[in-house]
């Protein structure tokens, strides 16, 4: 296992290489992966406030902390 | 008649397909997520005739909302001839891993790959046939709004062969346990027994209620169990991420470039509307702009006055009178046609001179708002003080809709993710924010004395304060993470742009006049047997404990019917100069608080029950009556007006 942090770690305009999604609950966890947050995807901290704005490939996409709290990343 | 099923993630443009096929007009927006209903509609394709259906937006069908699972059940239900799987072709790699959820369900799927010009623009090049053959389906690509690629998708659908599309094999435990489920199964699942044997794995709700009718449940629970036990994540987790190693790989080999930056002067504003900084200053001109000056100036006072006294007062009215007392001899018929509440000139006036303007130019700023792409940054904005109310930015969409129109906007909470936000959305639509036709008239009310529309506004920002706070304490829950695509900023096309606005006025309308004219007819009899005089009696103690006049007990009354009918009645008070200005203060935070229309209530019956819209109506009644007391007691101590 690589070591990972979670992605709110990570700061403005920092980009990191999800290596695992752990999440309370199902439904979070299904909601990051229904938008490609999957081992390997490249996420660009966009925005951290008032919520977080990620980048992956060309989708923008805005969760709260809840979701960026159960994504692990290396940073790049 | 053969069947066409349009499905894609929210916001790639499936009901611009759909109005192309039909030639009939669904609501097409810059937002995920407007197509909260199936559309049905009839084209012909090459000659022959095909039944084409509409769908919700999904990002998997594996549902997580109440209007993803409308369309996950579509799909199983009706046996559809071509699924066309609608994808924004620069998201491939994150939409492909549904059409492969598609294709293990068997569907007879066509693939496209839309919005391509966006595509193009960041670099990106597609190899079709490569893809086509990959996946064994027909793949095509096109810019649906640009009017590109169309003819192609009808001739997909006219020349549509069902061919054996690609298998994908998963680990062997998961393989085992797909053998083991189709054989043990004794429903009829017909082609989507594999893929239901891996939603079962991956915990799917949908799946799981049907499965429990099986005998075999307990036995295929007890070997998902140990399936679970091989791995360290969840069965789910794996199953996904099989699906996207898949997906994966096809792009690699069908996809080269899309290293370019977007850039541009729409991007700019982009990113400063999702930024607080410069997002606050850009919300409150957007409020300024398109609600005080749009709708208030123009539609509320302009165009009502141009059309109240000049079209109307002037050359309209003293024609029909004329022209009805001449040739009908009844007086009783006459008073039921142009009299105080007559079908005319109550029904028709009000609908035609007050609400019509008001609430088409509030549809028309709202469409502009939708398709420019700016309402997922004002979600995204105002998440954290919706999360205070136990909602999450998500249901920005219903609250900025309920200024339009209260009823439209229940119907939208269905975008929500459960239950308990609905009904909090519902109780703050119900009591808290008015719609556009109540709005416009305030604001030409109040807009003389600042002070007062001040006042009202405090008002009202409190109740929603109060009504968001109270249900989310006792309502158990939490609010539900947010999530949102921002998708790129539009320039919104201006023909779309009124075809949205009349598309929703047209509902609107048809949907109030005859309630409007149903009003006045009622009203009209109750004032013919002297009901309404007595009911006014009736009603004028708590008039008096509130300062208002005994006249004023007729606007509640009309409120009852329908809120904006209220308001209009409001304004006629007001013209005829019955009300001081903390009268009109007072009246005007009563009827916005006051129960919402009979539309509205009939909405919130289907929606959310019997139980919860009494429960509303009567606080919508006990906040209308505690805001007006406050409000006098406050005025009579502190005199501001």
């Amino acid at each position: 296992m690589k070591q990972g942090m979670p992605l709110f770690m990570l700061k403005k305009g920092q980009s990191g290489r999800v290596i695992g999604v752990s999440s309370l609950s199902d439904k979070g966890l299904r909601k990051s992966m229904s938008f490609g947050i999957l081992p390997g995807t490249v996420i660009k901290v966009l925005q951290v406030f008032p919520v977080y704005v990620l980048q992956m490939e060309h989708t923008e996409l805005a969760v709260d902390i809840q979701i960026v709290k159960s994504i692990l990343v290396e940073k790049i | 008649m053969k069947k066409v099923v349009l499905v894609g993630s929210p916001n790639v443009g499936k009901s611009v397909i759909f109005n192309y096929l039909t030639g009939s007009y669904v609501t097409v927006s810059n937002y995920p997520g407007t197509t909260v209903d199936i559309a049905r509609g009839r084209g012909t394709i090459y000659g022959e005739i095909y039944e084409v259906i509409d769908t919700p937006g999904l990002y998997s069908l594996m549902p997580l909302t109440e209007e993803e699972a409308v369309t996950r059940k579509l799909l199983e239900r009706e046996q559809a001839d071509i699924i066309i799987h609608v994808i924004d072709a620069k998201h491939i790699r994150r939409m492909l891993p549904m059409t492969l959820q598609l294709l293990e369900a068997g569907l007879p799927v066509v693939l496209v790959l839309n919005i391509m010009d966006e595509a193009e623009r960041l670099g990106m090049r597609f190899d079709f046939s490569l893809l086509s053959a990959l996946l064994g389906i027909p793949v095509i690509g096109a810019a649906a709004a640009k009017r590109l690629g169309l003819r192609e998708i009808m001739r997909a659908i006219k020349g549509y062969r069902k061919v054996k599309p690609v298998e994908l094999s998963y680990q062997d435990t998961i393989e085992q346990f797909i053998a083991y489920s189709m054989q043990r199964l004794e429903g009829k699942y017909g082609t989507w027994s594999r893929l239901f044997a891996l939603f079962f794995l991956q915990g799917d709700q949908l799946t799981e209620v049907s499965f429990r009718k099986e005998k075999c449940f307990s036995d295929l629970a007890v070997k998902r169990e140990e399936a679970a036990k091989k791995y360290d994540q969840s069965l789910d987790y794996v199953i996904t991420l099989a699906r996207q190693n898949k997906a994966d790989k096809v792009v690699k080999e069908v996809v080269r470039g899309g290293q370019t930056q977007q850039r541009g002067f729409l991007n700019y504003l982009g990113r400063l509307a999702r930024e607080p900084l410069a997002g606050i200053p850009i919300l409150l001109f957007v409020l300024y702009f398109g609600l005080y000056l749009c709708v208030g100036k123009l539609g509320a006072g302009l165009m009502v006055d141009y059309l109240d006294n000049t079209i109307f007062s002037q050359f309209v009215n003293p024609w029909i009178k004329g022209a009805v007392c001449s040739a009908v001899p009844w007086l009783w018929l006459q008073s039921l046609l142009v009299g105080e509440y007559g079908i005319f000139t109550l029904g028709f006036r009000y609908a035609f001179v007050i609400i019509l303007p008001i609430t088409g130019t509030f549809f028309f700023v709202f469409a502009f708002l939708e398709d420019c792409g700016y309402l997922p940054r004002l979600a995204m904005l105002v998440d954290r003080v919706f999360k205070y109310f136990g909602l999450n930015g998500r249901a920005v969409i219903p609250v900025v809709l309920g200024f339009g129109c209260g009823s439209m906007a229940v119907m939208v909470t269905r975008t929500l993710e459960t239950r308990r936000e609905r009904l909090i959305a519902t109780a703050l639509l119900a009591i808290a924010i008015p719609c556009s036709a109540q709005l416009g008239l305030v604001l030409a009310m109040l807009s003389k004395n600042i002070t007062a529309l001040m006042l009202w506004g405090g008002c009202v920002l409190l109740a929603f304060a109060v009504i968001g706070t109270l249900s989310t304490r006792i309502l158990p829950g939490l609010p539900s993470t947010f999530y949102m695509e921002i998708p790129p900023m539009r320039v919104p096309a201006v023909a779309n742009l009124f075809t949205k606005a009349y598309t929703r006025m047209m509902w609107y309308f048809l949907e109030i006049l005859p309630v409007f004219i149903i009003t006045s007819m009622v009203l009209w009899v109750c004032d013919f047997c002297g009901v309404l005089t007595k009911v006014t009696l009736m009603v004028q103690p708590f008039m008096e404990m509130v300062g208002l006049p005994a006249a004023a007990a007729n606007v509640f009354l009309l409120g009852f019917f329908r809120r904006d009918y209220g308001a209009a009645g409001l304004y006629d008070l007001s013209s005829a100069g019955l009300l001081g200005e903390a009268q009109l203060l007072i009246a005007a935070v009563m009827l916005t608080l006051f129960v919402p229309c009979v539309a509205q209530v009939a909405v919130m019956y289907k929606e959310r029950g019997s139980m919860a819209t009494w429960v509303m109506v009567l606080l919508a009644i006990i906040a209308a009556a505690v805001a007006g007391r406050g409000l006098y007691l406050l005025l009579q101590i502190v005199p501001l007006l």
